[in-house]
Parts: structure tokens; C-alpha cells; sequence
């Protein structure tokens, strides 16, 4: 017989007969579907200011959410106390989206229980909790030591480690379940130089799922060297003259264009609704064959990895253009369902306090055959773009942005002077038809990304070097 | 279980008995409902009541922050002495403290009630707020061939904080706050689906604007069909009063005095002195009733003021807690603006089709896309949405393009304020104008 993880049914103080229990009123008005989502999760957090490791933080954050599915209605309520009266109240809460409805159908008892204790895309080797803030201190005076002395004109340094713990447990009105453990943690280092009158700042991080291992010296050797490098960038850049041109975005975190102009727009509750500038382009022609693009959950230790999505379906690789065709959105269950389409396991939420929605995890394009060299070449007037800050889209219209920390000007197929705070705004499909080239340097980038859509989730977001023209440049005269 | 005040204070007992002379404690209990109607039926119900309790430990110049919300009192004792555990590892920053007690707000009986909270939150029926929704969606015709999706989200909110520390202070409030959202979304040139939005929000049922909530979001999504560029160059800069508050909050950030004490502020070393145009006064109306956003204590439990932020283009005050006070040097004003107030001094009565037709050639901006602020520069660029206006009369909606310039120079040149500002929302703005502003598009 199928059980469910007894550690995790202790931690939520709960029985698999109380959980059968509390589907049947979440489906006691007439629902089509229920889940139940169980969640604790502990933060830490610890900070460096003025030379000082001066705060520190530890947060607990607990409770259950029901929510309960009619079509594609849904009703949705939590707790923060797992009492079976509070758990009962929050099921025939989200129970009233069915309303009126007369017929009332059983919960299937569990038969699928997904469980990643041995097979986790983020197995830890040392958990979080089982260290002192004594080592996290030690990191933070090491990174506040060496950037001081990589550069005199170095006036101030933030730097901030946090990590923390998700314990998740799943059952839904099919049968499924799941417990997962996710880990997380980011470091966060920012500068502040003078040189002469002129002040600017840098920021940098880094956040994967794992454990303690993946700290290394070459970790915060990396960071440090890319905060003062982009910080001393500043000092010789400029607002360059705006204007439509082309542009070239470096590898790496240029992934932003992808999440912001052709993720969202990907994500099938736009697309249901008839909302997305791509609702009616599924199995079209949408960009050149060199381009394919895809949202993957699997890369081990990523920060937008999963093992399974927060409805219990398997988060895996999805193709959402492959050769230049649009081949799939990114589904939830209420998408897939109105799609009848495999869910492709992208029903993500901030906590159990959020009912899920379709959600990028790790969004990237792959490789293709040109050099980043060639693409700068082929550009007379433009600018080189590898250092974003957040971006945003408008989903009916297709309209996205990208604000730039940094780059530099092509002039005549060469980079030259170096350019600053600029916002660079396009339109979806028009830019994915403007790609003019993708080169052969794929990078992942590992920064502290989150996506704010209703809710914050993590994500990351990768791309090789591309070209693209005729976006609008922000600028000055 | 213990609920709110007790809640807090005992709290505080548990901190105080196990050694920890300097504490502050905060408890926050919020209720929400929201209610989703699309296409003139019920999408979303949803129901939240979440508590938080917040710690604030100042252990002999060791300093954490911690929440929690299992608030049992074997929880809550395992949590303080994990909390104390960590802070002991912290090194020592002299400057962490309680604020100095003569900074509290220590009550009066000239304060008045500034009317925050209305008590007929909890007798408005779910089938009441639904039917808002269902109303609103109605005002538009969805036999309208043009008209891709409407949706109306009606929701309200309620919370009771209390905040205590071992000075003694004690200080209550409770917030109530009801909104309802339009946005439609329209068929447009070349599959896209132009989208308009409308919100309105109020702190009384009685007070909330329910009507033609939709219809607005119907029409600002029509007037962006047909939208395009138009070349880069300089033009007058005219932005809506909704949208106001983008190119406010740089300001108010730089002011902050964790960003002056970092030097990561475009405003260090600009208190007393003209920065910005004669024009640009803002006033924080910390004390205005019926207003989100108004409060007689911060959430240190200093007291608040109404004041000048910023007059006649001087910069007047730096926003500073308990904790930059010591490291700047400087006397603690308040963490944060309560409700800024863009004035109009002028007095006289101009709203924004009043400014569109006095105006020879500008761009009307009612919609930003993304973009951002270098903090410790003020340099900008943003996306836009909005008009062109030609001889005082709007001739097209434009899109794609941005402005790009620095927060400044941009205020330097403001030369119109309105006094247009909107009833509902925290922050009281009015439609601005500035000259001279740079625009990328063609």
C-alpha cells in the first residue's frame, strides 16, 4: 500500500484519513477538483554593513492552502494553524467557487506518491541548519576584506548570504501526492566606489538550490571580482544617444529578453483567456529556424529548478519554440485541462498562501552557430548589451523592456566607448523575427532572479549571444 | 492562544526574562477576501488571514530581526531562544538601538481619530462584493465583437498591528482598505490585444467609487489602438496623475537615510539647499483623515509630522530611524513618508484636458513599461505609453519608446502642476509638466 512520508504527515501534525477528510469538503459543494498544499519553511539571513556583521534574521512561516477547482473557476483559502477545524474551515471556504453545483464526487484515495529523498535535483550534502553563523560571518568579512583591497576608491560594501528551507507536502483529490524538500540560497554583495566627484554602485549575486557545498572560494572570488569590475565600468560610461538600432546582448544574463518578451507571453493563462499577442500562433512559424527556446527545471542545483511542480506533475524540459515554431505554452493544470495537452509541470506558487499559476522556471535558447564576434561585426551603428537590472513586459501588445547596466556602443562592427543606465524597449513577435543571428556560447546565468507575475517566484534565465535589430534604445542628446 | 495586544506583551516578557533588556515587538493580523469575475463570471474567490509576529532584538549592541507565525507559547519560547542564540554570534554595532523616548508619539487628546478603519468591513456579504464585480464588468458590452476579455477583481482588506518595546512603548492601529480593479483587453492591429486598466480604492465602503470602474478600463485600452512611434527628440513631458508617483518615489528613496548613509543617493549633502525647480513642493499630510497611508507613529514608534519634504525646490527634511540617526549623526526624523502631497501653490484650478490644450507640442505619458533609476546618480530611463499631443489636441497614442534623462535635471524643468490629484491611494499627485525631456523612438 502507497503511504505518504510519515516525517512529513508529524511535521503538518496531520493523518492521510484527515486528509482524505478534508478533500471531501473542499468537493462537498460540487467541485471538479481539490488540492491541498502544505508548507513550512524557515530563512536566514545575515548581513554585513560598514565592517560590521551587524544582522541577522531568522524567519518561520507555516500553514496549508486549499483550493478547490470548477472548470476553470477556482476557489482558494489557508491557514496558518493545521488544526482540523482551521484545515475544514479553509476547504469549504475555497469550496463555494462550486456553488449551486449538484452533483458531488469522492476524492480517489492516494495511488501516486512522488517522493525525491534519493533522486532530488538538489540533494544536500550539508543542510543549512546544520551550520553556525559564525561560518556565514567568516565569508561575509573575507568579502568585505578583498574587495577593500582590490580598489582604493572603494567607500562602501553590503554583502548579504541567505538560505533557506521549504518543506512541501501534496495531496490532491486524484490521487497524487508528493513531499519535497527545497533549499535555497543567495549571496548578495554591493559597492559603492568614489573616484574623484563622481559616485556610482554595483551589485552582484549569486543563488542556487543546495546545500552548503556549493560555496566555494571560486564562488565568492567570482563575485567579488564582477562587483568591482562592474562598478569601475561605470566610471568611464555614459547615457549614449538614443534611437532605434540594433543591438547585440552578450551571453548569459541577455536570457532576460526571453523571460520578459516570449516567456510571459508563453505562460497559458494568457493564452486561454486570449489575452497573449501569441494566443493563436500555437504550431506557427514565429522566429527563424535557428532559434530554439526552452524552459528547463532539470539543471541540477539551478535556482529555477524543480523536481515536481506544486500541482504533483514532474517538472521537465519543455520545448516552447523549437526551430523557429511555437510548440508548446507552459501549462498549469486549469491550462492543460482547457488545452487537453500533457500539463508540463509549470503550475508554480510563492507559498501556500497563492493558488498556482503557469510559471517559467529556468528559460534559455540554445546555441546556434555563430561567434559573438561576427554578430558585433555585423552591426555599423548599435550597442552591446551584458548587464541587466529587471525588465518587464505588457502582454496584449507584446511590448517588453530591459534596463541596462551596462555595455557599450558598436560603431562600424567594433565595440567602443562604454554606456550606462539606458532602458531598451521592443515588441515580442516583431524583435523574435529581428533576431538576426545566435551564436555558439550558451551561458546560464546564476543570479539572484525572481519573477514577480501575481506572485514571487524564482527563476533563471540563460542565452547565448544574439543580434537583434531595430529595438529602441534609450538615450540622451 | 493569546491574541493581539497580550499577544505582544508577552512576548516582551519572554524576551526580558531570558536575559534581553532591549526589544522591540511587532504584531500584524490581516484578513483578506477577493473576489474575480471575468467575462461576468465568478474566475477567483480567495481568503487569506494571516498573522506575523516580529521581533526586533538589540542585545547590548547586538542586533536581529526575526518573524514567525506559530504563535503558540511553546512555539513562540523555542523561537525567542533561537532567535537570542543567533543574536549573540552577531558582532557588535553600537549603533543599534531603541529610539531615544522622547521621539515616541506618547498620545494627546487633541489627536484625533484619523478615521483609518471602517467597522462595517466585516457585515458586507460575499454576494455583495461578487455583485460589485458582476456590475462593474456590465457597464461594458460583451456582445462587443472588439472586446477579447473584461475582468473585475473586488477585494478588501483589514489588519490590526500593535508594535511594543522594553521603552514602553505601546502603540494600536487598525487599516481597512477596499478596492475594485477593471481591465479589459481588445482586439487589436496585428494580434495584439491592447489592455486598459482602472482601480479604485478607498478606506470606506461608503467612499469606494464603484462605478465606472470597467467602462474606464474599456476606454483606455480603445484609445491604444493604432499606437506607434515618433522620433526621438526633445518634447514636453506631460504625465498623468496615476502615474505620478513613478518619478516621485526616486526622489523619496534618495532621501532615505539608509541610502545617504551608504552614499548611494543622487541627494547626499542636499538638505537645506535648492535642487529642484521653485515649483516642486512636497508636503508629507502624515495627519490626513480618511487617506491611506496617515499614522501618528512609524513602525519604531517615532511620531510623525506634517512637514515639507521638499519646498520651493529646497530639500527639507532626510528621512532617518533610530539607527542611521546614530550612524549620520543626525537627529531621528522619521523612517519613512507617510503621505506625500505634491502642492500646487499656485492655486489655480487646472487639470490635465485644461494643460493638453494650453500645450503647443508634447507627449501625454499615462503608462509606464518597466525601466529604472541609478540610485547613487539619479540617471534614468524608462518605457512609456501614452499621446502625442499637437497643438492642444491629442493626435495619436504612442508606444514603444522610452525617456531617458536624470531625476534632477528632470525636476529642475517641472512647469506645470495640476490640482488634479485623486481621492483614493496613499500618495496625493496631481498631473505635472515638465519641458524639454528626452524621447527614444524612431
Amino acid at each position: 500500500m502507497n503511504s505518504i512520508d510519515i516525517s512529513y504527515l508529524n511535521l503538518f501534525g496531520v493523518s492521510e484519513k484527515q486528509i482524505n477528510s478534508i478533500l471531501k469538503s473542499a468537493l462537498s459543494k460540487g467541485g471538479d477538483y481539490a488540492d491541498l498544499y502544505f508548507e513550512s519553511s524557515s530563512s536566514n539571513e545575515i548581513s554585513l554593513r560598514d565592517k560590521i556583521v551587524s544582522s541577522a534574521g531568522y524567519h518561520v512561516d507555516y500553514g496549508m492552502g486549499v483550493r478547490v477547482l470548477k472548470g476553470d473557476q477556482t476557489g482558494y483559502a489557508y491557514t496558518e494553524e493545521t488544526t482540523l477545524e482551521n484545515m475544514q474551515n479553509a476547504a469549504l471556504t475555497a469550496s463555494s467557487i462550486a456553488i449551486n453545483s449538484k452533483t458531488v464526487i469522492e476524492p480517489v484515495n492516494i495511488n501516486k506518491i512522488h517522493s525525491f529523498k534519493k533522486n532530488s535535483r538538489y540533494s544536500q550534502i550539508v543542510t543549512w541548519d546544520s551550520i553556525s553563523v559564525n561560518y556565514k560571518k567568516i565569508i561575509l568579512s573575507k568579502i568585505d576584506e578583498q574587495i577593500f583591497l582590490a580598489d582604493s576608491r572603494v567607500v562602501k560594501v553590503i554583502a548579504r548570504i541567505s538560505d533557506s528551507e521549504s518543506k512541501v507536502l501534496f495531496v490532491n483529490s486524484d490521487g497524487v501526492s508528493f513531499s519535497d524538500c527545497r533549499p535555497m540560497f543567495s549571496i548578495a554583495v554591493s559597492v559603492i566606489m568614489k573616484d574623484g566627484s563622481r559616485t556610482e554602485n554595483a551589485s552582484v549575486s549569486r543563488s542556487f538550490r543546495g546545500g552548503v557545498e556549493l560555496i566555494s572560494d571560486n564562488l565568492i572570488d567570482s563575485i567579488i571580482n564582477e562587483v568591482i569590475t562592474k562598478c569601475s565600468f561605470l566610471f568611464k560610461a555614459t547615457q549614449p544617444k538614443g534611437g532605434q538600432m540594433s543591438v547585440v546582448m552578450g551571453s548569459g544574463s541577455s536570457g532576460i529578453l526571453l523571460h520578459e518578451a516570449i516567456g510571459h507571453a508563453f505562460e497559458a493563462d494568457f493564452n486561454r483567456i486570449n489575452t497573449s499577442i501569441f494566443s493563436d500562433k500555437l504550431g506557427k512559424k514565429i522566429c527563424p529556424d535557428y532559434i530554439t527556446v526552452v524552459d528547463d527545471p532539470t539543471i541540477p542545483y539551478n535556482r529555477g529548478s524543480l523536481n515536481i511542480d506544486d500541482e504533483g506533475n514532474i517538472a521537465k524540459k519543455t520545448y516552447m519554440v523549437k526551430d523557429g515554431i511555437l510548440t508548446s505554452y507552459l501549462h498549469d493544470k486549469i491550462s492543460s485541462d482547457f488545452y487537453k495537452t500533457e500539463p508540463t509541470g509549470n503550475g508554480r506558487r510563492e507559498s501556500f498562501r497563492h493558488m498556482p499559476l503557469p510559471r517559467m522556471t529556468t528559460t534559455y535558447m540554445e546555441d546556434s552557430n555563430c561567434k559573438e564576434e561576427d554578430l558585433i561585426k555585423e552591426v555599423k551603428k548599435g550597442v552591446y548589451v551584458d548587464n541587466f537590472s529587471n525588465g518587464q513586459v505588457q502582454i496584449g501588445v507584446g511590448d517588453f523592456t530591459f534596463y541596462v547596466k551596462s555595455g557599450f556602443l558598436i560603431e562600424n562592427g567594433k565595440l567602443t566607448k562604454p554606456i550606462k543606465d539606458i532602458n531598451i524597449i521592443g515588441n515580442g513577435p516583431q524583435a523574435l523575427s529581428d533576431i538576426l543571428g545566435v551564436a555558439n556560447n550558451l551561458k546560464i546565468d546564476n543570479s539572484t532572479w525572481t519573477c514577480g507575475k501575481e506572485q514571487y517566484c524564482a527563476v533563471s534565465c540563460g542565452m547565448p549571444s544574439i543580434l537583434v535589430n531595430n529595438l529602441i534604445v534609450g538615450g540622451v542628446e | 492562544m493569546i491574541n493581539n495586544k497580550d499577544l505582544v506583551l508577552k512576548s516582551l516578557d519572554i524576551i526580558s526574562s531570558k536575559g534581553c533588556k532591549n526589544a522591540r515587538v511587532t504584531l500584524s493580523q490581516g484578513k483578506q477576501t477577493l473576489f474575480s469575475v471575468r467575462d461576468l463570471k465568478l474566475d477567483r474567490l480567495q481568503n487569506s488571514e494571516s498573522t506575523s509576529l516580529y521581533i526586533q532584538l538589540y542585545n547590548n549592541g547586538k542586533y536581529g530581526a526575526f518573524s514567525t507565525n506559530k504563535t503558540s507559547l511553546i512555539d513562540l519560547d523555542n523561537f525567542i531562544d533561537k532567535a537570542l542564540s543567533i543574536t549573540k554570534l552577531i558582532n557588535t554595532d553600537e549603533c543599534r538601538d531603541l529610539p531615544h523616548i522622547d521621539s515616541y508619539y506618547k498620545g494627546d487628546k487633541t489627536y484625533e481619530d484619523l478615521c483609518q478603519y471602517d467597522n462595517s468591513i466585516d457585515s458586507i456579504s460575499n454576494e455583495e462584493k461578487i455583485e460589485n464585480a458582476i456590475n462593474s464588468c456590465s457597464e461594458v458590452d460583451l456582445s462587443n465583437s472588439i472586446i477579447t476579455s473584461i475582468n473585475c477583481d473586488f477585494s478588501d482588506y483589514k489588519e490590526y498591528s500593535c508594535i511594543a518595546d522594553t521603552n514602553g512603548f505601546i502603540g494600536e492601529s487598525k487599516i481597512s482598505n477596499f478596492f475594485i480593479n477593471g481591465e479589459c483587453s481588445i482586439k487589436g492591429e496585428n494580434d495584439s490585444r491592447p489592455e486598459g486598466w482602472w482601480s479604485e480604492s478607498s478606506i470606506f465602503y461608503t467612499d469606494l467609487k464603484k462605478e465606472g470602474v470597467c467602462t474606464k478600463a474599456y476606454e483606455r485600452a480603445l484609445s491604444r489602438l493604432n499606437s506607434r512611434k515618433v522620433k526621438s527628440k526633445k518634447y514636453n513631458l506631460i504625465i498623468e496623475n496615476i502615474v505620478v508617483s513613478r518619478l516621485i518615489a526616486p526622489i523619496l528613496s534618495a532621501l532615505n537615510g539608509g541610502s545617504i548613509q551608504q552614499n548611494n543617493s543622487f541627494l547626499i549633502d542636499s538638505l537645506g539647499k535648492k535642487i529642484f525647480s521653485d515649483k516642486l513642493n512636497i508636503f508629507d499630510s502624515a495627519h490626513q483623515k480618511r487617506r491611506s497611508g496617515s499614522r501618528y507613529f512609524d513602525s519604531e514608534g517615532v511620531k510623525t509630522t506634517e512637514r515639507y519634504i521638499i519646498e520651493n525646490g529646497i530639500v527639507n527634511l532626510f528621512f532617518i530611524n533610530s539607527y542611521f540617526s546614530k550612524k549620520l549623526n543626525m537627529p531621528i526624523t522619521i523612517e519613512s513618508s507617510s503621505v506625500p502631497t505634491l502642492e500646487w501653490k499656485s492655486g489655480l484650478s487646472l487639470d490635465l484636458p485644461i494643460l493638453i490644450s494650453q500645450t503647443d507640442e508634447a507627449i501625454l505619458v499615462n503608462g509606464f513599461n518597466g525601466g529604472n533609476v541609478n540610485s547613487t546618480t539619479g540617471d534614468f530611463s524608462f518605457g512609456i505609453n501614452g499621446f502625442y499631443v499637437r497643438n492642444g489636441i491629442i493626435k495619436h497614442p504612442i508606444n514603444e519608446m522610452n525617456i531617458t534623462g536624470n531625476i534632477i535635471e528632470l525636476w529642475s524643468n517641472l512647469e506645470m502642476v495640476c490640482s488634479d490629484f485623486r481621492e483614493s491611494g496613499k500618495w496625493i499627485l496631481p498631473s505635472v509638466m515638465f519641458g524639454g525631456v528626452n524621447f527614444n523612438g524612431l
